[in-house]
């Protein structure tokens, strides 16, 4: 019985590892470009699947941008919940068929960290969290820049209630968090210096759901922040956070959405949604590491020097003038040139 | 803290309370059912979470909050015959069972948000559907009370409804009594030529229809949309509810309610700049102070029971 079992385990490993072979060997193929540089072939392994309207769909934006420059590339998806299936993803493509792997967030992170020492000649790239292995290259975020964005936004409307017609004009702004953790207080310690630079008697009131889940929760601690006055609430809640957009259009008043572009979740009340731009940080990336000037077991921070941050204005119905925008880009400019330091929760 | 306090005292605080009392206050009432019938339904969260989940998807396809609820009554009376199926006909432990019928459900509506809507997290902006609420006219005007009660949903009178609903069935029907003597002792109800397993039967039905209710309620009170896992525990709570209240009516809306205020509470003094962890604590530690307060309770319920049996079993010639 024994001996069946081992012979039929054997059986599957061979299986597999023909099945891993025929992969790799599709994948192998290092296409030159017709400028004479070197297209890199990328594959981009996910925890979990695409169509989370986030983080993985604007990674896997990145990559198509990347793929339309003429690499090869490649997306794979996994089950959300199974690390082992992340773990084999990974390592079927780290035995030097691709000349970059992507990955990202801190789930992969331990996974990463043993697949980069056990194949030390391929080259890995990953978002959203450090490994410090020689040939990963880390990327991160300044969330608490973006925030910043967020807070200077979320001010100028509170104080220019002719421009902002659902605004009251009482000086007082909210920030809903899904947890008090250091990542999200990084969102809210950026929000608060944003709301500070622009006007330092505007009271900024701040709430955590206790999860990301909870968008009921969401909803009645924003819908408390609305009736003690904030005109406008900046969502950092994840599914909670789509509790707290509802509260703004049941309010009448305003709100700032994360993570993916919210705006059209509820038109006309979610003035912008404050991104990380995965995809663009991964194309350039990319382009770093086919010019050759990639650091390896280095991490680079995305911020709104490099744009890797920053507000999106797109299907918000115009809720945010021209002249307003003009005015967040001054603000943004003076982080890019060091006159303000945005305080970071992380460090 | 004075702030706080004069927070506290409006009626919106008021009407929120009742917003956020009415699913749990429904789910423990459909929990207190099966306990009357001596079976601690934990499934409560997966029912009320596929509910919401019927609620939104097919009330929006309908384009008729009504639709919405019955299908969330539908959705989760299936899953409740589940969980009565494997339970009852094929003797599967009811705390296990219940657990998995709880991993279905997030499994199951993620599943299906990302078939449907093709996004695991939400339902889009496009498939919203809303319970109106019911606006009371001249009764709104009264002071304090009025503000709270009027724009309510239907669902929030119904689960105040239930209260006196449950006390009748329970006590002044013979579907009440059966459950009860069903629950006091099996061997002895049986004797009495009650179907035991038919009683327990309609007991985890029932709870699976209140459990839509409330999930109807969750999901369309105010969001309008599904979000996954929204339940968020809310169903622990009303198992925690009716544990307290010892299955009984009044006892359960009590027990109810003290939670959705310790909830609401807890949102003013997060929002006052009370540290946040101790804020989001408060309800849980309510509960757990409930539940001891509740444990000693039930242990002389259970004392007494038990020797009120063996007395009866000494009395009994051999």
């Amino acid at each position: 019985m024994k001996l069946k079992a081992q012979a039929g385990f054997a059986a599957l490993a061979a299986a597999s590892l023909l099945l891993t072979a025929c992969g790799g060997s599709s994948g192998a193929a290092q296409s030159a470009a017709s400028d004479g540089s070197k297209r890199l072939s990328v594959a981009n392994v996910i925890p979990g699947a695409l169509g989370d309207q986030g983080f993985f769909d604007d990674a896997a934006g990145g990559i198509k941008k990347i793929e339309s420059a003429g690499s090869k590339t490649q997306n794979i998806q996994s089950d959300a919940s199974n690390p082992a299936q992340w773990k084999t993803n990974l390592e079927s493509v780290s035995t030097g068929k691709w000349d970059v792997v992507v990955t990202g967030t801190s789930q992969m992170h331990d996974i990463l960290d043993q697949t980069a020492q056990k194949y030390s000649k391929q080259h890995f790239v990953t978002y959203d969290d450090v490994v410090k292995e020689p040939n990963v290259a880390s990327i991160v975020y300044k969330q608490n820049e973006g925030s910043y964005l967020a807070g200077v936004l979320a001010a100028l409307a509170t104080t220019n209630k002719d421009k902002f017609p659902k605004a009251t004009g009482s000086k007082v702004v909210g920030i809903v968090g899904g947890m008090d953790i250091p990542v999200i207080n990084d969102f809210v310690v950026g929000f608060k210096k944003g709301v500070e630079t622009v006007d330092p008697s505007i009271q900024v009131k701040v709430s955590y759901v206790g999860d990301f889940k909870d968008s009921n929760k969401g909803f009645d601690q924003a819908k408390l922040m609305y009736s003690q006055g904030a005109d406008v609430v900046f969502q950092v809640a994840g599914g909670a956070g789509i509790g707290v957009l509802k509260a703004a259009a049941a309010a009448g008043r305003y709100a700032i959405g994360v993570d993916s572009n919210q705006n059209a979740i509820q038109p006309g009340f979610v003035l912008a949604s404050m991104l990380k731009h995965v995809g663009d940080s991964l194309n350039s990336a990319v382009s770093e590491a086919a010019a050759g000037k990639l650091k390896y077991g280095e991490t680079t921070s995305y911020g709104l020097a490099n744009k890797g941050v920053g507000l999106e204005f797109a299907n918000n119905g115009s809720s945010v003038p021209q002249d307003i925008q003009a005015k967040i880009d001054s603000f943004a400019q003076q982080v890019i040139d060091g006159k303000v330091q945005v305080p970071s929760a992380t460090s | 803290m004075n702030d706080v306090l004069g927070h506290l005292l409006t009626a919106g605080t008021l009407a929120v309370i009742l917003m956020k009392v009415a699913p749990i206050l429904l789910a423990a009432i459909g929990g207190a059912f099966t306990q009357q019938g001596n079976i601690l339904n934990i499934g409560l969260e997966g029912m009320m979470l596929i509910g919401a989940f019927a609620a939104i998807s097919v009330g929006s396809l309908a384009g008729n909050a009504f639709v919405g609820v019955l299908a969330a009554v539908v959705a989760a009376v299936l899953l409740a015959a589940l969980y009565a199926l494997a339970t009852l006909y094929f003797k599967a432990d009811f705390i296990v069972v219940g657990i998995g019928i709880n991993l279905f459900a997030a499994g199951l509506t993620v599943f299906l948000l990302q078939v449907v809507y093709g996004n695991a997290g939400v339902t889009p902006p496009s498939a919203t559907i809303n319970l109106p609420g019911i606006p009371l006219g001249p009764i709104a005007d009264i002071p304090v009370i009025g503000p709270a009660i009027t724009n309510q949903t239907a669902l929030v009178w119904l689960a105040f409804l239930c209260v006196p609903l449950y006390s009748f069935v329970l006590y002044r029907t013979k579907f009440g009594v059966h459950l009860r003597a069903v629950g006091e002792d099996e061997g002895a109800a049986a004797a009495a030529g009650i179907g035991i397993r038919k009683m327990k039967f309609s007991s985890v039905l029932i709870s699976g229809a209140l459990c839509g209710l409330a999930g109807a309620q969750l999901a369309m009170a105010t969001l309008g949309s599904f979000t996954a896992g929204m339940t968020s525990g809310r169903g622990f709570i009303a198992v925690a509810a009716l544990t307290f209240g010892l299955a009984k009516p009044v006892r359960t809306m009590i027990a109810s309610l003290i939670f959705g205020a310790a909830d609401a509470i807890a949102d003013q003094l997060g929002l006052a700049g009370v540290n946040s962890n101790l804020a989001l604590m408060t309800p849980y530690i309510i509960t757990i102070l409930a539940l001891v307060l509740a444990g000693f309770r039930l242990r002389g319920a259970w004392a007494k029971r038990t020797t009120t049996r063996r007395t009866a079993e000494e009395a009994q010639p051999a």
